[in-house]
């Protein structure tokens, strides 16, 4: 895989929007083998219950039982071309629904490491474009001490934190987000 | 700025999605819940979640 990635929306995949909404889009990645592989773009159909305003995308190639596979490990032959299609797709998205926050999981640490890599390389380019957040998760810690190691944790309390990223957010591994989240630029922001 | 040849392509791709005139299907392609849709299970946490995201997205970087 590369090491680094260029966003540019002057460079990007042909987009075949697939509904009106735009909750459904496809492109042909170049593989490096030479060959093409169609990337399914979805938008949930349907916002977070509670959280009206608040959508997932979702990237990946189709597996055998017709769902996007999110954890697929690709060989594009140009990485940079294949995620600025997808961000294109996004920031189409969100020019005809400008009230949405669109959240990209991160399906592992080595993906969300990925993303978070690629936003703050390109955090310029794409600071035109969109406002970018980036969520971490909180465990509670039930005890500490002695039996800290038997059950410390209560997954089922669990906080989370959003920031938002700036030219100036860490770098380092460490700081490391599950969830990003992407609005549009020109908005104001209301729930 | 945006420029202007991503702008005709972001106007391109809406009405793309505007003739196209197919509502999106029913089907899931996605099996998975969203981390962030696990997570959030009350009305209080969504609003202050909410709450978070307003403040974070209205800050002047």
């Amino acid at each position: 895989m590369a090491n680094t990635f260029k966003i540019n929306f002057d460079d990007v995949y042909d987009i075949n929007t697939t509904s009106c909404e735009m909750r459904s889009a496809s492109f042909d990645t170049e593989l490096a083998d030479g060959g093409k592989k169609k990337l399914m773009v979805e938008i949930s159909d349907q916002a977070h219950e509670l959280m009206p305003n608040v959508y997932n995308l979702a990237f990946g190639p189709l597996k055998a039982n017709g769902k996007i596979d999110d954890k697929a490990q690709i060989k594009h032959r140009d990485y940079s071309k294949a995620f600025s299609t997808i961000l294109l797709h996004a920031r189409a998205y969100l020019a005809n629904n400008p009230g949405h926050y669109l959240g990209i999981d991160g399906s592992n640490n080595s993906r969300a490491m990925l993303y978070y890599k690629i936003i703050l390389d390109n955090f310029e380019y794409l600071s035109n474009y969109f406002n970018i957040g980036a969520v971490k998760y909180y465990v509670r810690i039930t005890r500490l001490g002695k039996h800290q190691y038997e059950n410390p944790f209560d997954f089922q309390d669990i906080k989370p934190d959003a920031v938002r990223i700036t030219r100036d957010s860490p770098r380092y591994p460490e700081y490391l987000y599950n969830y990003f989240i992407f609005t549009n630029k020109q908005i104001a922001y209301q729930h | 700025m945006e420029d202007e040849k991503v702008e005709e392509k972001i106007r391109c791709l809406i009405e793309q999605a505007r003739t196209t005139g197919k509502p999106t299907k029913r089907r899931r392609l996605v099996s998975g819940i969203p981390s962030l849709f696990q997570i959030i299970k009350t009305k209080e946490q969504a609003d202050e979640f909410m709450e978070m995201l307003n403040r974070v997205f209205n800050k002047v970087p």
